[in-house]
């Protein structure tokens, strides 16, 4: 069975549960806060899955940088990133673009040195 | 295999919730190793087409042209640039028809590599970029920051 088209601007709940007060949201608030790309990658220079994405470039020991297939607004997006067991995961530079970002994936040891291994990110931020 | 919807005019970011919806993600073995002379400190750089791009790229009529995205290059190199005004260009312009595995990475390379990377690639004491597939990169990653194009490679015709 097909589903149609639900269009709508707001959702409004009565609350009857809770406070009994009806409260509204406007949908773009919804829209304006999802993550705009995200990518699970298992393996260095592989991708698992993922949603608005290119290519991922491996540049090395823990280094990827993640291309959009949709680009951002602005270069003022918001990176989320994460690494498996206790390793780190971070945005790799200073040099922001709206075409994507890159993450280096670190060991904690004494100090702090670039590795390979699982990692995720997400971003979020205004779409061109 | 399923009929991709009039796109032109929806916004990029719908048709890839199309596409994830209906597609299957296709795993690419192709890879493009490159050397940026920009960079030359740092090792080889290897791109890996993502399966749901590519998924895209072989239905055809979801991605623009990649002419859209050196327009967009083009205005964030401009000195003060804060946000796009032209991001109607990615979803206004008509999309790609359906490309075979190779014309996509053609694709990705114009899209995702410095352009002083692929217009240029043969000029010089070797090539900046390679073509290949995974099994002729080097099985295991150590010593992965020493990795380059060799420079007695030897080139398909």
């Amino acid at each position: 069975m097909a589903f149609g088209n639900l269009k709508f601007d707001t959702l409004t709940t009565s609350d009857a549960k809770n406070t009994n007060t009806e409260k509204s949201l406007d949908t773009s608030y919804i829209f304006n806060g999802v993550a705009k790309n995200w990518l699970s990658a298992t393996e260095p220079g592989s991708v698992g899955d993922s949603f608005n994405t290119s290519t991922t470039t491996d540049g090395g020991s823990g280094i990827h940088t993640i291309t959009l297939t949709n680009n951002m607004a602005s270069t003022a997006h918001a990176a989320v990133t994460g690494m498996q067991d206790a390793d780190m995961a971070c945005l790799g530079e200073s040099g922001r673009s709206t075409t994507g970002y890159m993450v280096t994936l670190l060991q904690r040891a004494d100090s702090l040195t670039r590795t390979d291994g699982d990692h995720f990110s997400a971003l979020f931020g205004d779409l061109a | 295999m399923i009929k991709t919807p009039e796109f032109q005019g929806t916004h990029l970011w719908e048709r890839l919730h199309w596409a994830k919806d209906n597609l299957e993600k296709v795993q690419s073995d192709i890879r493009v190793v490159y050397e940026d002379p920009e960079d030359m400190d740092n090792p080889a750089k290897i791109l890996v087409p993502d399966p749901n791009w590519m998924a895209c790229a072989l239905q055809g009529g979801i991605l623009p042209p990649v002419e859209v995205y050196w327009e967009l290059a083009k205005d964030e190199a401009q000195p003060g640039f804060e946000k796009h005004t032209r991001g109607y260009l990615l979803h206004n312009t008509k999309p790609v028809e359906a490309m075979t595995e190779e014309q996509a990475i053609e694709y990705l390379i114009m899209k995702d590599i410095p352009q002083r990377v692929w217009r240029t690639w043969d000029e010089g004491n070797k090539p900046k970029m390679i073509i290949c597939r995974t099994h002729q990169l080097p099985e295991h990653r150590q010593w992965r920051n020493a990795w380059q194009i060799t420079d007695d490679i030897e080139l398909a015709a």
